[in-house]
């Protein structure tokens, strides 16, 4: 049911919204808006494939909110900044405060693949482009990471 | 390699920083259209402020018009006595409060999540002396760490000895028939895990004891509620969930696919069920004897100012004479039924700033077609409040009262049984 899918994944799927979006109030709202459009195509989709289901209309969301968020910055700057910034996770870790300033893009390719433990295939699946674009993307997101923190080790 | 492990240990850490959210299901159940959450929470701010400083007690009057297009007004708060107790039979707080007031402990935690909304937590027997409640008892979950487990449970509490005794673990949801039959869910094990479907089959128990397994096979069952002698009972389907009928041990029929059981009517001959992966949504009044539908009307062609049209009605509805009740994502709606004939009465459109998530499991007030009772939750960040309402449809006003809990789980007894008493 609708009821147990949303009981199960809202959790995953919060972390992954918020993420990549670097907002618990944002990541909130992701979540709920996936549901809301996910909801009447669930009917029809296997147990297993729900949360790859919904994990694809999460970074939809979340996609149309940042492109939704650039452009109130531009017209708004600092005050539309300061809105979406969550207080409470402002002494979030370094490198995810580094991930978060990557494009959208690259930062989508790095978490789907270095948290949610995705293959190039299904990155790219998810995101909807080729899985040279995930390789690319990747990259160069970990080569900002790496030219900032070092290669560890 | 270095680099991919640090950010897979910043992001696994982070992860976790962020918590569970606060989310909740009425969020993304009630609301039809992908409003913005950001304006819920606004409003839900708007009105624990308002609730603030008018005390925990209000009317509200004129919150609706009536009419085939009834006009959605701003309900009106003013204070009143803050003596009164929730006037109807209800689970809460770990305890059982009867309509007058008295309370008693549950040996059982409440639970309502496996039901899904379309089956009662609390059920009262047909002689009003026992309230059947579903219970949970969490085990440590294993595997991924968005899994749940535990055990469901339905106990039985005897009002008249204020005993709380087991009927039957690994079980939830039941029916409970005015000859004293109930009818359940019993799971093939008796720890529910989130990661795998909880098969089970429905079972029939007579007041002696005996048992008759009327699914013909295992599956993913809810029981809902007795139409006279025949069961109706939901399947769990991937996404959805299918209605059915059992007239007996293996003897089922579908009364619809994503349909859900608002009412059954007073004799227990006919039903009301919403169907809602229908376009337009409609009500239909179905045969149970035959599963033929008998009317329907259409939910789109009801205007009601203020909010587009009524999207979606829930269970937990009543019926009483020719008039029934049921929830819906504008607020609460009366249906007319005459012979064969049903449409749209009366609609309590509820602003949002009001209610943000509409009033639950509406019952009519004995004795009444038009007065109705209900409950509604109310969240502010991780906060959850209970309001409960006496609405009055003839005079288009509601009392409003807060409820004394600050328990996450609130529910309403109510048998939906039909009928619940005389012979036949």
């Amino acid at each position: 049911m609708f009821r147990l899918a949303f009981e199960r994944h809202r959790v995953a799927l919060f972390r992954l919204a918020g993420l990549l979006s670097g907002d618990r109030v944002d990541a909130e709202d992701i979540v709920q808006d996936a549901f809301l459009r996910a909801g009447p195509k669930l009917g029809g989709i296997p147990e297993e494939e729900q949360l790859p289901y919904l994990r694809t209309v999460c970074l939809n969301v979340w996609r149309s909110r940042t492109r939704r968020l650039a452009v109130m910055r531009r017209h708004a700057s600092k005050r539309a900044h300061e809105m979406v910034m969550d207080p409470s996770l402002e002494e979030r870790d370094e490198m995810w405060q580094a991930l978060l300033r990557l494009p959208p893009r690259q930062r989508a390719c790095l978490v789907l693949r270095f948290y949610e433990d995705l293959p190039e295939r299904q990155t790219a699946e998810v995101l909807g482009c080729s899985v040279g674009t995930v390789k690319s993307q990747t990259s160069r997101g970990l080569a900002k990471l790496r030219g900032e923190f070092g290669d560890g080790d | 390699m270095g680099i991919e492990r640090q950010l897979r240990d910043s992001l696994r850490r982070s992860a976790g920083s962020l918590g569970e959210p606060s989310l909740r299901w009425e969020a993304v159940e009630t609301r039809p259209q992908s409003a913005a959450r950001s304006w819920v929470r606004v409003s839900i701010a708007v009105v624990v402020a308002f609730s603030i400083a008018i005390a925990s007690f209000v009317i509200l009057r004129d919150a609706f018009s009536r009419g085939p297009s009834p006009a959605t007004v701003a309900p009106t708060p003013r204070p009143t006595d803050t003596s009164v107790h929730v006037p109807f039979e209800n689970l809460r707080n770990g305890h059982l409060y009867q309509a007058g007031g008295q309370a008693q402990p549950l040996v059982g935690e409440l639970s309502g999540g496996l039901m899904g909304w379309v089956s009662p937590v609390g059920v009262d027997s047909p002689d009003g002396t026992k309230v059947a409640y579903n219970a949970w008892t969490a085990v440590a979950a294993t595997g991924s760490a968005n899994s749940i487990a535990g055990t469901p449970s339905i106990r039985v509490i005897d009002t008249t000895t204020s005993s709380d005794t087991l009927f039957e673990e690994g079980a939830f949801s039941l029916a409970w028939r005015r000859d004293g039959i109930i009818a359940y869910f019993r799971g093939r094990t008796k720890t529910y895990t989130g990661v795998s479907p909880y098969q089970g089959d429905i079972v029939v128990r007579a007041p002696g004891g005996a048992e008759t397994t009327w699914s013909a096979q295992s599956d993913r069952y809810i029981v809902a509620a007795w139409a006279g002698k025949t069961l109706l009972a939901y399947r769990e389907l991937e996404g959805g969930h299918e209605l059915l009928a059992f007239d007996g041990p293996g003897q089922e029929r579908s009364l619809g696919t994503n349909s859900t059981l608002i009412t059954v009517s007073p004799d227990g001959t006919m039903a009301l069920v919403f169907d809602g992966g229908a376009y337009p949504p409609t009500v239909r009044l179905v045969d149970i004897a035959s599963g033929k539908d008998l009317g329907s009307a259409d939910l789109l062609s009801v205007g009601v100012d203020g909010v587009d049209s009524i999207q979606f009605l829930g269970y937990g509805g009543d019926w009483v004479g020719e008039y029934a009740v049921a929830e819906s994502d504008v607020g609460l709606v009366r249906l007319h039924i005459v012979g064969v004939h049903v449409s749209v009465s009366d609609v309590m459109a509820f602003k949002r700033s009001a209610f943000p998530i509409q009033p639950h499991e509406p019952h009519f007030l004995p004795g009444s077609d038009s007065k109705v009772y209900a409950w509604a939750p109310m969240d502010s960040g991780n906060v959850r409040t209970y309001r409960y309402l006496i609405c009055n449809f003839a005079t288009t006003s509601c009392d409003v009262g807060e409820v004394d809990t600050n328990d996450t789980m609130f529910a309403e007894v109510h048998n939906p049984s039909r009928p619940l008493s005389g012979h036949g």
